[in-house]
């Protein structure tokens, strides 16, 4: 669990250091669509992690409560340069149409730009949700005192089907 | 799903003055705000998040069983062809008309269309990265299907009730129920959507554009059905026709629907995958070629082929973002769709139909859409601009071109044809999705009413553009994994501990 949380501070700081090494070199202004997101989903996101170091119910409650919250402000990144990316798709193909090779071939650096952003967003997102998921393992719950009681044994199915 | 609407809605509110949109299209000033807001929403709900984590599952469990997809492909297909069937097994369908089913759901436009908007985005480089996803969601597929089989239950009438909502109630526990009925909900909408709308007006669709020239000006001639809604009279028997021709096979239940599929996957098969081979078979000479072209530009290299409508050259990220996208939007591993109908196999061992579902994406991605993706790529239609995300047109247009001179009618008659039957088998196998999630929801005094209500909005497909309604359909679909994956990564142990132990034991065949 420790790992989980530990990935959970890294992520939102390479996510950082992706968006201000790119901004610059492709011509980016830092959005404030995105970055309001990106920075509102950083914090849960760490705070999250924080959350989780105390192994108590509350605490899992709070820090899984906290990475849905994350999950969704990534989203919101994500789908505010995709918003900002379409146009631009929509151009390249216009020109594409029109046989502008030119014009299509300058686009291209733009939309290599909003690919890159969309998939920083896109891995941070994947990253607070596959830590919902780690969070919900039997084992990981354990440690916070909420087991399941009425979960069944995996292997349970043998002895009803007589399987030895 | 309301969150995604919600944060398109604050979205599109913020972005609104900062776009610097390009002059409308004719298309787009009839567009209402609405409906746009809504295609915005399916779009982002199937976008790279959506495909990274489907990607990201698919790595964790190949790496955590130990590249199952390779080392037990063989007993896969030993368990597919029946040498592990055993007649008194609890279950109501074989392995291989469960395969079937699940098949006929997820062979479909995504395997003519999808392939093609891949390629024209991300250059033929795009099907590798499809092929390498469709290897990744073979073992997603593998967990989700094994989950379906351990966790299912029997309904009040004997029938198999299986899939996510049983997996997520009785595998994680009663406290994430809310994950099952979040699921379950999901589920029935898409069914409405693009299992069934959508499919019936595609099959119209194709059959109106292939065959309506011929036919009598009264029964192609449009007239109002309501509101700004316009069909005509061919339209009108097709939706008849597919009703009840769906209506009747639904009615038998799994076990009727796997007999069909059983059936129509073989002869959906033959036909699209034999087509496609003659026109790769013709061309065999260049296929080394253009395969090594396709490694290349799926690593961002520049052969001098044309992209997205005219860029000499391509990069890594396109490639890669456009065959993961096809990929996913084709197989549908993850998705949870498919351990609905596997959960009804006759089987004792939960790994053995998980094996046998992994067959599904290898069949739908790494075969039927790799071909596809061949003669797209042979032919080098794919470089003509004017086909710009219009997949199905430039499929019909490569099959048309890839065979010899005069028998172009042939090839765009094969497109045509697998078109129509690709929709009408995914709508039978999507009926059997909602019907069992209706099953888990209300219980079984609400699968009547589902089915009747299903049959009748397959005839309103047929005759409407669905616009918003099949748009909120598609980002449910989308919304269908994100409560599936959570408790798939949340019983990955569970996954694991049955996949050792299946193969601790001597696996012999019984036939």
């Amino acid at each position: 669990m420790g790992f989980a949380c530990l990935l959970s501070l890294v992520f939102p700081v390479a996510g950082l250091v992706v968006m201000l090494v790119l901004s610059p070199e492709e011509g980016f202004d830092p959005d404030t669509g995105y970055l309001g997101w990106f920075i509102a989903g950083g914090v849960a996101q760490g705070v999250a992690a924080l959350m989780f170091l105390r192994p108590k119910p509350s605490g899992w409650r709070s820090g899984w409560f906290l990475l849905w919250v994350a999950s969704v402000a990534y989203m919101g990144a994500y789908a505010d340069v995709w918003l900002q990316h379409k146009p631009v798709a929509q151009k390249i193909v216009d020109f594409g149409r029109a046989g502008d090779l030119e014009a299509v071939a300058r686009l291209m650096v733009q939309e290599s730009g909003f690919n890159l952003l969309e998939w920083t967003f896109a891995v941070l997102f994947v990253t607070a949700f596959f830590t919902i998921a780690a969070f919900v393992t039997k084992e990981a719950r354990a440690v916070y005192g909420l087991e399941d009681r009425d979960v069944e044994d995996p292997l349970a199915f043998k002895a009803h089907y007589g399987i030895q | 799903m309301l969150v995604l609407v919600a944060v398109l809605g604050a979205n599109r509110a913020a972005a609104g003055h900062q776009i610097d949109t390009p002059p409308p299209s004719p298309l787009d000033c009839t567009r209402k705000p609405l409906q746009e807001f809504f295609d915005d929403a399916a779009t982002i709900a199937w976008g790279l998040p959506f495909i990274l984590m489907l990607g990201g599952v698919g790595l964790w469990f190949t790496i955590r069983l130990g590249f199952p997809q390779f080392r037990r492909f063989g007993h896969a297909v030993q368990i597919g062809r029946g040498k592990y069937d055993e007649e008194d097994d609890p279950g109501e369908v074989t392995h291989f008309q469960a395969l079937c089913a699940a098949l006929s759901a997820t062979v479909g436009v995504g395997n003519i269309g999808g392939v093609a908007t891949a390629i024209w985005w991300g250059g033929p480089g795009a099907a590798i990265w499809m092929a390498l996803f469709g290897v990744f969601g073979m073992v997603t597929k593998f967990a989700s299907c094994t989950l379906a089989l351990r966790y299912r239950v029997v309904d009040g009438e004997g029938h198999m009730l299986g899939g996510p909502m049983e997996s997520l109630t009785r595998g994680l526990g009663k406290n994430f129920k809310w994950l099952a009925v979040l699921f379950a909900v999901c589920a029935v909408i898409s069914s409405f959507g693009g299992g069934n709308m959508v499919q019936a007006n595609e099959m119209a669709a194709a059959f109106v554009d292939e065959f309506g020239a011929g036919m009598p000006a009264a029964l192609t001639e449009e007239f109002e059905l309501f509101g700004d809604q316009r069909t005509n009279v061919l339209r009108v028997i097709l939706g008849l026709g597919l009703a009840m021709a769906v209506g009747l096979v639904i009615i038998g239940g799994i076990k009727r629907i796997g007999q069909v599929a059983g059936v129509l996957v073989p002869v959906m098969a033959v036909l699209y995958v034999g087509g496609a081979a003659t026109i790769i078979l013709i061309n065999i000479d260049r296929v080394p070629e253009m395969l090594a072209d396709m490694v290349t530009m799926a690593f961002g290299g520049d052969v001098g082929k044309k992209v997205a409508g005219g860029a000499v050259g391509m990069t890594f990220l396109q490639a890669l973002t456009w065959g993961a996208r096809r990929a996913v939007f084709s197989n549908e591993a993850g998705l949870g769709s498919a351990p609905i109908a596997h959960a009804a196999a006759k089987t004792k061992e939960p790994i053995r139909e998980g094996l046998v579902a992994m067959l599904g994406p290898f069949i739908d991605t790494v075969v039927i859409c790799m071909m596809t993706a061949l003669v797209i790529s042979l032919t080098g239609v794919w470089e003509d601009p004017k086909f710009a995300e219009n997949g199905a047109v430039l499929t019909k247009e490569a099959f048309a071109v890839g065979l010899p001179e005069g028998w172009g009618w042939v090839g765009r008659l094969t497109v045509a044809i697998g078109l129509i039957l690709f929709a009408i088998s995914t709508a039978i196998s999507w009926s059997y999705y909602g019907d069992r999630c209706v099953t888990f929801l209300f219980g079984l005094r609400a699968v009547t009413p589902y089915r009747i209500v299903y049959v009748f909005f397959l005839f309103l497909g047929a005759n409407i553009s669905g616009g918003i309604v099949w748009k909120f359909a598609d980002v449910a679909n989308a919304a269908m994994a994100f409560w599936h994956i959570v408790g798939l990564l949340g019983m990955s142990s569970v996954v694991v501990t049955l996949y050792r132990d299946y193969f601790s034991r001597d696996q012999r065949p019984t036939r």
